[in-house]
């Protein structure tokens, strides 16, 4: 599933001033891709990312999701901008966005309440074996507080994957953990990306979890200022 | 999206619900508190002024039914449309009984001449006369079984007869009209009289006693008031007997006719008969005896003349229905120019009353929830404020703002249904207590109800109704907010 956004530009009023988060941004990601979104703090990355993953109508331009004749997101209905992020669409955050009340298990089907027609027990199934394939099968009735960062981050990664995404949007997934902990979770993304071919962008400040991208998105103030393919760093197999 | 898909998303929208009440318990229950109150006194007083109107006015008063005057009787009139009809008659009877709202028709009359009882002395120990105050109902409008063999039947009324239809027992054919037998005081007239009949001492003819039904409330009134009144003075008064109906049913008395306390007939000789309660009527006057209209009517006859004998007093008139009460008193008054008897002018003043009363209970209600749904705005919009990453997150997680609004709205009805449940337990609770209460610690007095609240099926359903419409209102500002709450949250609230 193709990605294209064109032209975006997307403008926040704060107060009297007024700030240009992204500045005419054009890009295309196609499917299966692995690109990393890099950039100095408040250079506009969490910004795209909302847009691109249809959490944020509110700019210029358009964003794009399918082939050349699939409607931009923002003119979408509600419903059906709901329904785009529920199909297509995975998530994971820096602060993996658990919710604590819930057992492991429970938070990795919360999408099944949203949609996808799946019963209770099927989507419970489901979820053991996402967390199964992110190796946290013994914990699936663990609640987030008795989790490690990186355990949580997994649970997140899993809960991401409920609804067979086409795209994957991480923003700093790797932000909260230390380093070996956030290599492990690479690592998921990448086995992700080469074995479903699942698309993965992936919003970072480290220079050494970018460099394991394929492709390199530089922002600065708003501004698409470097877009380069690289050769992945592979990691030094364990 | 196919209907199971959508049913099932339903239901586990129900298990979303309940998580969050789990999870939030105290505060939901905080804010269902005072509904739960609310509804408890919108359910108290509603059952209160149900039970009172019930008592006071379909125990005390009868619902459903009308008694006319005629007003020239009473006051001055100033006629109905139809010109003033001319005093209570069997024509104005059959006027009555024609109109399309009326189910049935009863005249009533009083007795229109002085007349005194005199008896009790197996009950009281002593013999009694008192003034004896009576009036006439049609046979059939006792509904009461009546025990007493004697029955409410005005036996002595004469009958025609001829050589192929003889009198009934007790009754000799005198050219056409049945008189009564003739006898001899002290002799066994079982045989020549019938049943029923004793030998009168004076005419030395068959005779039978004159019935006598009177209210329930009577033997409240004495139980209640007069023999406590008089507990402990001195003479009969001070050890007067509770009395039942049982132990009165069957007393025979003597009533002496044409003479009372109050005055002398000049019409007709003093007479004395002989009376046997039968038993106790709704139907009966409150104060006083009541006999078989066509009794009344001879005696007040033989006393009075034909003119009071051929004029009713009331009119008893019965609604086809509880709703024909309306207009049929509009006909009554309006057209044949009638008056309501004074009893039902209270009545339909003490209903009001009531109805005001508990009307304005019910405001105080209102009030309550009023403030008790502003407050659950107010916890709700908390508690969305609280879950502004987590609702973001549904929502980046594909849900719509519907499931967003349904699920707060979802947790007002829990809420609603859990308060209202409470509310009427609490009612239900408090009105026990205050029965338990008023049955304790306020004395016996007449018309004394077993309970002062009437409980009515639809009185559950509209305090439900209550607590889901306000619960409801409470919680639609807060559903919006948390339906405005972008999916971007999810990224940047921390
Ligand atoms: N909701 C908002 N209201 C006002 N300004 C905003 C809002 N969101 C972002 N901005 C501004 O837009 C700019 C880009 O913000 P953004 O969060 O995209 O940066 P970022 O690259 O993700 O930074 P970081 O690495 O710190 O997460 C910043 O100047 C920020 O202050
Ligand atoms: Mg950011």
């Amino acid at each position: 599933m193709n990605l294209v956004v064109h032209n975006l530009t997307r403008q926040f009023h704060a107060g009297e001033r007024e700030v240009t988060a992204l500045d005419a941004i054009t890009l295309t990601i196609e499917g299966g891709e692995f690109v990393a979104i890099v950039g100095r703090s408040g250079s506009g990355k969490t910004t795209l990312l909302n847009a691109i993953g249809g959490l944020d109508t509110d700019y210029q331009g358009s964003v794009t999701l399918g082939g050349p004749d699939a409607p931009a997101l923002h003119t979408l209905s509600e419903r059906e901008l709901a329904a785009t992020r529920q199909r297509h669409l995975g998530y994971v955050f820096q602060q993996f966005n658990l919710l604590n009340h819930l057992s492991a298990a429970e938070n990795v089907a919360l999408p099944s309440f949203f949609g996808g027609g799946l019963s209770a027990a099927n989507a419970h199934q489901r979820a053991l074996n996402l967390l199964d394939s992110v190796g946290l099968k013994h914990l699936a009735d663990a609640r987030p507080p008795q989790l490690s960062g990186g355990q949580k981050q997994r649970v997140a990664i899993a809960r991401a994957l409920f609804a067979e995404p086409d795209i994957l949007l991480c923003d700093e997934p790797t932000g909260s953990l230390d380093r070996d902990t956030g290599l492990q979770i690479l690592e998921i993304f990448e086995r992700l990306n080469r074995e479903q071919g699942i698309t993965v962008i992936l919003v970072t400040h480290e220079q050494h979890v970018a460099a394991r991208a394929r492709r390199r998105v530089v922002l600065d103030q708003g501004k698409l200022v470097e877009d380069v393919a690289q050769t992945p760093l592979t990691p030094e197999v364990a | 999206m196919s209907s199971s898909t959508s049913s099932s998303s339903r239901s586990r929208l129900g298990a979303l619900v309940t998580q969050s009440l789990r999870r939030n318990r105290a505060h939901f229950a905080l804010s269902g508190l005072g509904v739960a109150v609310g509804i408890a006194t919108l359910f108290f007083f509603t059952a209160l002024g149900e039970g009172v109107r019930t008592q006071i006015l379909e125990r005390v008063f009868v619902i459903g039914q009308l008694e006319v005057v005629d007003p020239a009787a009473e006051g001055p009139s100033l006629g109905g449309l139809f010109g003033s009809v001319g005093g209570l008659d069997d024509r104005l009877v059959q006027r009555v009984a024609e109109l399309e709202e009326v189910e049935a028709v009863f005249p009533k009359q009083k007795l229109t001449f002085p007349a005194s009882a005199r008896g009790g002395g197996s009950l009281l120990g002593r013999d009694l006369t008192i003034e004896f105050i009576a009036d006439g109902i049609p046979q059939d409008l006792v509904d009461e079984p009546i025990t007493d063999p004697l029955g409410f039947v005005d036996h002595a009324n004469p009958a025609s007869c001829s050589a192929s239809s003889p009198c009934p027992a007790g009754f000799q054919c005198a050219g056409e009209v049945c008189e009564p037998a003739a006898c001899t005081p002290g002799e066994d007239v079982s045989a020549s009289c019938g049943a029923q009949a004793y030998c009168h001492a004076q005419r030395r003819t068959c005779a039978w006693p004159i019935p006598v039904i009177a209210h329930p409330n009577l033997i409240e009134l004495f139980n209640g008031s007069l023999r406590t009144a008089l507990k402990g003075s001195q003479g009969i008064g001070g050890q007067l007997p509770r009395l039942s109906e049982t132990m009165l049913v069957g007393l025979e008395f003597d009533l002496v006719l044409g003479q009372s306390f109050l005055g002398r007939n000049e019409r007709a000789a003093r007479q004395t008969e002989r009376a046997r309660l039968v038993g106790f009527s709704e139907r009966a006057m409150p104060m006083g005896a009541t006999l078989p209209l066509s009794v009344v009517q001879r005696l007040n006859r033989r006393y009075s003349g034909d003119e009071s004998a051929d004029t009713y007093h009331s009119l008893l008139v019965e609604a086809r229905s509880n709703d024909q009460v309306a207009p049929l008193t509009r006909r009554l008054t309006e057209e044949l120019g009638l008056q309501l008897s004074a009893r039902h002018q209270q009545a339909e003043r003490i209903g009001l009353l009531i109805s005001l009363i508990t009307l304005l209970f019910n405001l105080i209600a209102l009030i309550i929830l009023g403030i008790s749904a502003l407050n659950i705005t107010h916890t709700f919009s908390m508690m969305v404020l609280e879950r502004r990453a987590e609702i973001g997150l549904m929502r980046a997680l594909g849900a719509p703002r519907r499931t967003i609004h349904l699920l707060v709205l979802g947790e007002a009805t829990v809420v609603a249904l859990l308060s209202a449940a409470t509310g009427l337990m609490l009612g239900w609770l408090a009105a026990y207590g205050l029965d338990l209460a008023f049955n304790s610690l306020v004395g016996d007095f007449p018309f004394k109800p077993d309970s002062l609240f009437g409980w009515q099926p639809w009185m559950a359903a509209l305090g439900l109704a209550t607590a889901l419409l306000f619960c409801w209102l409470g919680a639609l500002l807060p559903a919006r907010r948390a339906g405005a709450i972008s999916p971007a949250a999810a990224l940047t609230a921390r």
